[in-house]
C-alpha cells in the first residue's frame, strides 16, 4: 500500500479541531425545575444561534471524527498495490537503445549462449502479457532513436507477443525524452492508463521534469551492484604522409567498466593482421594508442580482444584518406584534349612522358626506363595514350597495372582501315549519351578482342572500342588514337572520357568514414543506378549476421540521402545500373552511439508525478533486482472511492443516531 | 399529621368571610346564600301590588293603612352555592421551600395550595355552602363527595392533607373527563401552576368545558419565588420535573431576563384570556403568608367578600 498525495495529510488537522471543540463542550450540572414550559420558551431562540449545542452526543463525536480521518485519508489518495491481474490501458516503453545489446547480468556467465538483456526483457514482457487481464489494452512504445508506437491500443494477446518476439535493438542515438514524452501524453487524461517502464537504465538524458499523470512502473533489466566489462574503441583513425606509403594509425581506448582490463588490440590492413599490441586499461580511464608504419590499404580494421558484455564498440574501421575524386596517371607524350577533358570529369591528372625526356613535373627525377619509379600515391586509374611505354612492363609497374583499371589508346602494331564508316554502339556504359555516328579515326589497330572484353563500337565489323573486366580489373581500350582523328574536337569527347573515367572507376570503393546507426548521410549515387543496397562487410553487423539491406528509392531512382544501416559494422553501398554493371561502391562504418557504451548507469532515473512527487526511483529497484519478478504483476488499486462511501456509510449511521436522539 | 393545614387563630375570621359569586345561584336546598330567585328568606327585595292568591302573610298592611293601596313585600329566597376545589398534586407541584433556598417549608406550592383550597373551602362550608374538593394530576386522582356544614370541615382538611405529589399532571386532560366536570352549577376553584405542555390553547380549552357546565371559575395560580424569579446561574441542565428530559443550557442573566419576560407573556395571556370570559384570575406567590394572602389579595381581586 502507498500513498500518492501526502499533501492531504494537512486536512488532518481537522481532527484536533473536532476534538477541541468537544473539549470546550460545557459540563452541564443537573438542575430540577417544576416544568420546561417557559424554558423552552426561552432556549427557542436560543439554540436558534447556538447550533452547536446539538453536538452533545459522544457517539456523534466519534462519528464525526471517523469521517474526518476518512475523508482526510481519501483526499491523501491512497493506493494499495494489487497483485494480479492488470487492467485498464497499459503503455508498455521497450528500451531497444544500443546498451540493451549487453550481456545481461542475470545469466550465468559460464552459459554457452548468452542472453542479452533484449532477449530476457522480451521474456519478462511475454510473461507480463500473460498477467494482463482480459480486455486490457496495450500500447507497446519502442524507444529506439525515434520513439515508435508498435501497437496502440492492442487487445489480442498473440498480436502483441508477436510484435515482442519481433523487437530488436536500435544502435542510433536513442530518443529517451521523446519516447517518455509521447508516453506521459497517452496516459494523460485517462484514468486507466499507467506506463510500464522496460529498461536498463542506462539513459543518458536526464528525464526528471517530464511529469507522468498515470502511475509508472519500472522494470530495470540492470542491477548496479554486478560488476560489468566493457572496453571500448572510441576513436580509430589512419593516416598519410605526403611523401610515404606508410600510414600511422591513432586509436583511443577507454574502459567503461567498473575493474581494470588487459586488452589486445589488433589491427587488420584489407584483412591481413598487421599490428597487434597489447594494453591494460585502468577503470574509467582512457588510453591513447598509435601504430606506426601500417602498409597501404584501403580499410583499416582494429578489433579488440577479448569479447566483453558490450559488443558493438569492440570493433573500428578506418578508411585510407582519399579525395573525392580518382588519381589518374596519364601516361603520354602529350595529348591537351584528353588531359581537360580528364580533368573536366572530376580527375586529378598526373602527367607521366612515356620517355625520360617527357616526364611530368612529379616525376622530377626521371631515370631510367628500367628504374621509374611508382608515383607515390598510387593511381586509381592508368591511362596509356599511344605507344605503351616499355617500363610498364616491368616488376613495379605490371603489378600496378594488373591491379590498376587501365585505359590504353592506340599504340603499335598492325592497323587496316575499314573501307565504310559504318558505325554500331552497343549498348555500355561508356557509350552512353552518344550517338557516334561518324568514324572517330580512319584507321584501327588490328587486334584481336581479349576473351574478357567485349567490343561496345565496331565499324563495318571491326571492333574500335572494347571494354572488359580482366581478373576483377576493369580495362578499355580504343583502337585508334586520338591524333588520327577529330573525335577531341566533337562536342560528344568530353562525355566519353567522363563515361570512361565512371566505369572505370566502378566497383572501386569509396570509404565515406563513419555514421552513427540509424543517421541520414549523402552519398553520391550514380544517376544511372537503378538497384543499390547495403551489404555487411565486416564487423558485429557480420557477428550477428545481419542481412543486406535494399537502398531507399525516391520515385524510380536510388535517393542520394540514405539512412544507415541500423546495425554497427562496416557497410558497403553497392549499386547497379540497368544492365548489370556495377557502379561505384561506398563502405561506410556505422557506429552504434557512443553513449550507449555505459552500461553501468551512474545516476539512478527519476520519473515525476504531476504534483512533484518522485514515481520511480531507478535506485530502489537497482538495489533489488531480484524484486523485478513481484513487481512485474502489480497494479495500483485507488482507495478513494471506498473511503468516500465509507464516510458516507458513518454519514448514514450518524444521522440514524441523530434521529432517534440517543444520548451517549 | 404533624401541623395543622391552617392555624386554628385563622378559622374564626375565615368564618366571617364568604365567598363572593358574582351570579345569583339556584339551589334546591336552602342556603345561606341569596338566591337569584324571590323566595321565602328574610332579606326584603321589592314592594309589588297585591293580586290575589298572594301569600296574605306578606301582605304591607301598614302601607295598605297610609295609602290604600294593597302592597306585597317581596323576600330574596336564600339558596346554597356548589363550590368545586380543584387542587393540582402532581410532581411540578411539590416545588418551593427547599432547605438549599432556605426558604420556609410553607413555602411549598402544594402545602400552599392546599392550604389556601382548605381556607375557601372553610369559607365555602361556614356559609353554608355545599363544598367538593378533587385532586388531579393527570387525572382525577381523589374526589371529596360534597359536605355541608362547618362540622363537615374536618373532612375537607383531612381530605386535603392526604394528597401527596404524584408523577406528570395533565390539567386538561383531567377536567375535561366528563365525570370531573361537576354536575351542578357553581363556582370552581383551579389550585395549580398552570404549567402546561400545550400552554394557553389547552387550558382554554378545558375552561371553555368548565364554562359550558355553568360554573363560575377562579383560577388561583400558585407559585414559588423560585418560579416567579429564578436564582439559577451557570452551566445548568434543566430536567423537567414531570417529564424527566433535560435541557442544557448556559444561565446568564440575559437568559433569566428572557424567562421573565417568557412568564410575563404566559402570565397576560392567561390574563387576557380570562378577563375576555368572565374568569377570575389570581397569581398566589408561595412567599406571601396565607392570612395576608386571602385578606389582601383574594379581597382585593374580589373574589372573597365579607
Amino acid at each position: 500500500m502507498g500513498i500518492t498525495s501526502w499533501a492531504g495529510l494537512w486536512f488532518g488537522l481537522t481532527i484536533p479541531v473536532i476534538v477541541l471543540m468537544y473539549l470546550f463542550k460545557r459540563k452541564y450540572i443537573d438542575t430540577i425545575v417544576p416544568s420546561h414550559l417557559l424554558w423552552n420558551r426561552v432556549l427557542r431562540n436560543i439554540e436558534a444561534n447556538r447550533p452547536w449545542q446539538k453536538l452533545q452526543n459522544r457517539l456523534l463525536l466519534w462519528l464525526q471524527l471517523l469521517v474526518a480521518a476518512l475523508l482526510v485519508f481519501a483526499l491523501m489518495l491512497p493506493f494499495v498495490w494489487v497483485h494480479g491481474k492488470a487492467q485498464g490501458h497499459t503503455i508498455i516503453i521497450a528500451d531497444t537503445s544500443a546498451s540493451m545489446s549487453a550481456i545481461w547480468d542475470g545469466a550465468l556467465k559460464n552459459q554457452e549462449d548468452s542472453v542479452t538483456r533484449l532477449t530476457e526483457m522480451k521474456k519478462q514482457l511475454i510473461k507480463y502479457t500473460d498477467s494482463l487481464d482480459q480486455g486490457s489494452e496495450v500500447t507497446l512504445l519502442k524507444l529506439g532513436s525515434e520513439p515508435q508506437v508498435l501497437l496502440s491500443r492492442e487487445h489480442d494477446e498473440k498480436v502483441l507477443k508477436k510484435v515482442i518476439e519481433a523487437l530488436s535493438i536500435d544502435y542510433g542515438k536513442a530518443a529517451y525524452r521523446e519516447a517518455l514524452s509521447l508516453a506521459a501524453a497517452l496516459s494523460r487524461d485517462d484514468s486507466k492508463a499507467r506506463v510500464v517502464l522496460y529498461t536498463d537504465g542506462e539513459w543518458s538524458e536526464s528525464s526528471a521534469d517530464i511529469v507522468f499523470d498515470a502511475p509508472v512502473e519500472m522494470v530495470s533489466l540492470n542491477s548496479s551492484n554486478v560488476a560489468v566489462v566493457n572496453v571500448a574503441i572510441e576513436q580509430f583513425g589512419v593516416k598519410y604522409d605526403s611523401n610515404s606509403t606508410e600510414g600511422a594509425g591513432v586509436a583511443v581506448i577507454r574502459n567503461y567498466g567498473t575493474s581494470q582490463v588487459k586488452v589486445t588490440l589488433d589491427l587488420y590492413g584489407d584483412g591481413k593482421l598487421t599490428a597487434s599490441k597489447q594494453l591494460v586499461v585502468e577503470s574509467g580511464k582512457r588510453m591513447t594508442m598509435s601504430f606506426a608504419g601500417l602498409p597501404v590499404a584501403d580499410i583499416y580494421k582494429l578489433k579488440l580482444s577479448p569479447d566483453d558484455e558490450y559488443a558493438p564498440d569492440n570493433e573500428a574501421f578506418a578508411f585510407r584518406e582519399q579525395g573525392g575524386a580518382p588519381n589518374v596517371l596519364l601516361i603520354s607524350s602529350g595529348n591537351l584534349f584528353l588531359e581537360k577533358a580528364l580533368q573536366l570529369s572530376g580527375a586529378r591528372v598526373t602527367l607521366m612522358g612515356p620517355d625520360s625526356s617527357s616526364s611530368s613535373d612529379d616525376e622530377g627525377e626521371a631515370g631510367n626506363t628500367s628504374t621509374r619509379k611508382l608515383p607515390s600515391l598510387s593511381p586509381d586509374i592508368v591511362i596509356v595514350d599511344g605507344e605503351a611505354p616499355a617500363f610498364i612492363k616491368q616488376t613495379p609497374w605490371a603489378e600496378l597495372l594488373r591491379d590498376t583499371p587501365l585505359w590504353t589508346l592506340g599504340g603499335q602494331g598492325e592497323v587496316v582501315q575499314p573501307t565504310r564508316g559504318e558505325m554500331k554502339v552497343e549498348n555500355h556504359p561508356v557509350t552512353r549519351y552518344l550517338s557516334l555516328t561518324e568514324p572517330p579515326a580512319g584507321e584501327l589497330q588490328d587486334e584481336e578482342v581479349p576473351a574478357w572484353a567485349k567490343p561496345i563500337l565496331t565499324m563495318d565489323g571491326l571492333p574500335v572500342m572494347y571494354a572488359g573486366t580482366e581478373a576483377g580489373v576493369p580495362r578499355l581500350r580504343f583502337l585508334f588514337t586520338l591524333e588520327e582523328g577529330d573525335l577531341p574536337l566533337r562536342p560528344e569527347f568530353p562525355i566519353l572520357v567522363n563515361n570512361a573515367v565512371q566505369w572505370l572507376q566502378s566497383g572501386k570503393m569509396t570509404g565515406l568514414g563513419r555514421v552513427t546507426a540509424g543517421s541520414i548521410i549523402d552519398i553520391p549515387v550514380s544517376a544511372s543506378a537503378v538497384e543499390a543496397s547495403w551489404i555487411p562487410i565486416d564487423g558485429y553487423a557480420i557477428a550477428v549476421g545481419a542481412k543486406s539491406i535494399p537502398a531507399r528509392q525516391s520515385d524510380q531512382y536510388i535517393a542520394s540521402e540514405q539512412e544507415s544501416p541500423g546495425i554497427p559494422g562496416l557497410w558497403r553501398f553497392v549499386s547497379k545500373s540497368e544492365d548489370g554493371t556495377d557502379l561505384p561502391e561506398f563502405s561506410v562504418e556505422v557506429t552504434a552511439d557512443s553513449r550507449e557504451s555505459v552500461i553501468q548507469s551512474a545516476e539512478p532515473l527519476q520519473l515525476s508525478r504531476s504534483d512533484g512527487t518522485v514515481v520511480v526511483d531507478g535506485d530502489d529497484i537497482g538495489d533489488n533486482p531480484s524484486g523485478n519478478e513481484s513487481m512485474q504483476l502489480k497494479s495500483r488499486l485507488s482507495l478513494v472511492y471506498l473511503l468516500a462511501w465509507l464516510a458516507l456509510l458513518v454519514i448514514l449511521v450518524e444521522w440514524g443516531v441523530y434521529q432517534r436522539g440517543r444520548s451517549i | 399529621m404533624t401541623e395543622p393545614l391552617l392555624p386554628p387563630s385563622l378559622l374564626p375570621r375565615l368564618e366571617r368571610l364568604s365567598i363572593a359569586s358574582k351570579r345569583r345561584v339556584k339551589g334546591t336546598t336552602q342556603g345561606k346564600r341569596r338566591s337569584g330567585r324571590l323566595g321565602a328568606s328574610l332579606e326584603f327585595a321589592d314592594y309589588r301590588e297585591y293580586a290575589p292568591g298572594d301569600d296574605i302573610r306578606r301582605f304591607d298592611w301598614g302601607v295598605y293603612a297610609r295609602t290604600g293601596r294593597p302592597f306585597v313585600r317581596q323576600y330574596w329566597d336564600e339558596q346554597e352555592l356548589y363550590v368545586n376545589l380543584y387542587v393540582d398534586i402532581s410532581a411540578s407541584m411539590d416545588f418551593g421551600g427547599e432547605k438549599s433556598t432556605g426558604a420556609p417549608a410553607t413555602e411549598n406550592k402544594l402545602l400552599y395550595a392546599k392550604s389556601l383550597a382548605a381556607s375557601v373551602g372553610y369559607m365555602a362550608l361556614a356559609g353554608y355552602d355545599r363544598v367538593q374538593a378533587s385532586l388531579f394530576a393527570s387525572e382525577v386522582e381523589g374526589k371529596l363527595p360534597p359536605i355541608r356544614g362547618k362540622a363537615s370541615a374536618a373532612r375537607l382538611f383531612t381530605f386535603l392533607q392526604d394528597a401527596v405529589p404524584r408523577g406528570s399532571g395533565d390539567l386538561a386532560s383531567a377536567l375535561r373527563r366528563p365525570q370531573s366536570i361537576p354536575r351542578q352549577p357553581g363556582m370552581t376553584w383551579i389550585f395549580s401552576d398552570f404549567w402546561l405542555e400545550g400552554g394557553i390553547e389547552t387550558l382554554g380549552d378545558m375552561l371553555s368545558f368548565l364554562l359550558a357546565a355553568g360554573q363560575e371559575i377562579v383560577l388561583v395560580q400558585v407559585l414559588s419565588s423560585e418560579e416567579l424569579g429564578p436564582k439559577l446561574s451557570g452551566d445548568l441542565r434543566l430536567l423537567d420535573s414531570e417529564l424527566g428530559t433535560g435541557k442544557e443550557i448556559a444561565l446568564t442573566g440575559k437568559v433569566l431576563e428572557k424567562y421573565g419576560y417568557a412568564l410575563k407573556q404566559y402570565r397576560e395571556e392567561i390574563a387576557r384570556f380570562c378577563s375576555e370570559r368572565g374568569i377570575r384570575y389570581v397569581l398566589a406567590p408561595t412567599h406571601l403568608p396565607l392570612e395576608k394572602r386571602i385578606f389582601e389579595t383574594l379581597r382585593g381581586a374580589g373574589v372573597v367578600g365579607s
